[in-house]
């Protein structure tokens, strides 16, 4: 995660402002800000100590990374990059004070609420983790629940079974994006297909794949406080 | 099942954004709108679960890293852009005593390709991959104007510098021409026979061509932008034209040229007739 430190050439170009080589930069942390964003983390406000649980819907992970990275990338902060220390070190500190900055406008909102100290034990404690999402967090590592890891396993069982339902192209285009994580423009090369057929097949797969885990019994209920769930729902998976 | 039923919201523009991408406008668009809708919100964690499940992905898929580097990282500012720019106004008076067509030289414009094989990819219909942009410099204020292209027909003085812009997902080259309404080809005013046409920065926006144009008569000019992956004929193009002559399509309609694989744009104007 040296990634500017060792290339002055794009520290330069990244300096300058210059468009590749924001990108390139996001490309390289952004994934390493989500986990922070997502797992949380614990922080000093005055004598208390805050956990901050982290973000259970992608929506507000990537709602808070843009926060993040755009105040990264203005001019000032750029500027003010030393270029000796890991970049990394700096956009997470960035990452911990917009997090912080929204807890304490939020606690200045809620300053004429108390919570009473005879109902305490209503008080919900319990943190989100990620083990507590199927497939979406931590699809590669089992969480040593047994009831998750089945699910997750039966969730991976079904993408196999779902794959040998797409036609060739299909095959293609999954394996090349899916499961190489190619860019668009690099599968055109790879797959001689136009952008426009690779952009419709991605389409018409991820279509399908929302009717087959529905017809499994997935996606059947979404809440819209929490977001939506890949759990399945008990009695309707066939 | 209990399926969310949705309704019309925004769950198209959701898919969109996830199957095809958006405009940088619609998709700030979107954004604040699923700031505030939990409905909208709701079906695009659903949508993004479901994408993390074929990426066997983490938070973020390399999908969703290439939108959000594109919504957060800057394109190259059109404000920035006119500084570069405003030395052309400088020479206008100049410049319009000049030729017809008059191309004012910001950088060595092309890299030049011996080959001849014109291999433009075809038929695509999105308008983010690539696109031409205009931009009006008055040549006694020096002011600026972006040319919206809401109007059928882009009024202009001959007088007046006209700046062309692109923006360029990941083409390689554009060739900029015009086409008067006699079918008389304008070829851009830094263009060579064999240079097979401007070479493309990449994931810009409102980036400056080599040239700024003064129109070189009156009456009705399209601006043709033709995208490709490989260097660009002329004779390629001065067939297209033809065959839009011969078929007699009028300039308002021929917003593509026909009988050409490749990715276009045009813009039509109407230049106001020469002052003596």
């Amino acid at each position: 995660m040296t990634l500017l430190v060792e290339n002055r050439d794009l520290l330069g170009r990244f300096r300058q402002g210059e468009s590749a080589a924001m990108m390139q930069v996001f490309t390289h942390y952004a994934p390493q800000v989500a986990s922070l964003l997502r797992r949380g983390f614990t922080f000093a406000a005055g004598e208390q100590r805050v956990r901050f649980s982290g973000y259970a819907q992608i929506f507000d992970v990537e709602d808070c990374l843009q926060e993040i990275f755009r105040r990264a990338f203005s001019e000032r902060a750029r500027s003010r990059y030393d270029g000796l220390r890991p970049f990394s070190s700096y956009i997470i500190t960035i990452a911990k004070n917009v997090v912080i900055n929204e807890y304490q406008v939020r606690k200045r909102a809620l300053a004429n609420f108390h919570v009473e100290e005879k109902h305490i034990d209503d008080v919900v404690t319990d943190e989100w983790s990620a083990h507590d999402d199927v497939l979406v967090d931590a699809p590669n590592v089992p969480t040593g629940r047994p009831e998750q890891d089945s699910e997750t396993a039966e969730l991976r069982g079904l993408i196999v079974d779902f794959r040998k339902t797409l036609n060739e192209r299909e095959q293609a285009v999954f394996h090349w994006r899916f499961e190489e994580s190619l860019s668009q423009a690099e599968m055109e090369t790879r797959t001689q297909l136009t952008a426009s057929k690779i952009k419709t097949t991605e389409s018409k797969i991820r279509d399908r794949l929302r009717k087959f885990l529905q017809r499994h019994g997935y996606l059947a209920g979404t809440n819209k406080e929490s977001g939506a769930s890949l759990r399945p729902i008990e009695g309707e998976r066939s | 099942m209990r399926l969310l039923q949705f309704g019309n919201h925004k769950k198209r523009d959701i898919e969109r954004l996830l199957s095809q991408g958006l405009s940088e406008i619609s998709f700030r668009n979107l954004w604040s709108h699923l700031k505030t809708c939990s409905d909208c919100r709701a079906y695009y964690e659903q949508e993004r679960q479901i994408e993390n499940v074929l990426f066997s992905a983490n938070v973020l898929n390399v999908a969703a890293i290439e939108r959000l580097a594109s919504a957060v990282v800057p394109s190259p500012s059109i404000s920035s852009a006119w500084k570069e720019w405003r030395w052309v106004a400088a020479l206008a008076p100049m410049v319009a005593s000049l030729l017809v067509m008059v191309a004012v030289q910001r950088t060595p414009p092309v890299v030049r390709h011996q080959e001849s094989d014109f291999a433009a990819r075809g038929g695509l219909s999105t308008d983010l991959r690539a696109g031409l942009s205009a931009f009006l410099i008055e040549p006694e204020t020096r002011q600026v104007e972006r040319l919206g292209r809401h109007a059928a027909e882009i009024p202009v003085n001959p007088q007046q510098i006209v700046q062309f812009a692109y923006r360029n997902r990941d083409f390689q080259f554009v060739e900029v021409f015009g086409v008067d309404g006699n079918f008389q080809i304008h070829w851009r005013p830094d263009s060579t026979e064999k240079d097979g046409g401007v070479a493309l920065r990449r994931d810009v926006q409102d980036e400056p061509l080599p040239s700024a144009w003064q129109m070189p008569m009156s009456g009705r000019l399209r601006v043709f932008g033709i995208f490709s992956n490989a260097p660009i004929e002329r004779r390629t193009l001065q067939k297209a034209v033809q065959i839009l002559q011969s078929d007699k399509i009028a300039l308002k309609d021929a917003t593509r040229l026909p009988g050409l694989d490749a990715y276009q744009d045009s813009m039509l104007f109407e230049v106001a007739p020469r002052v003596p």
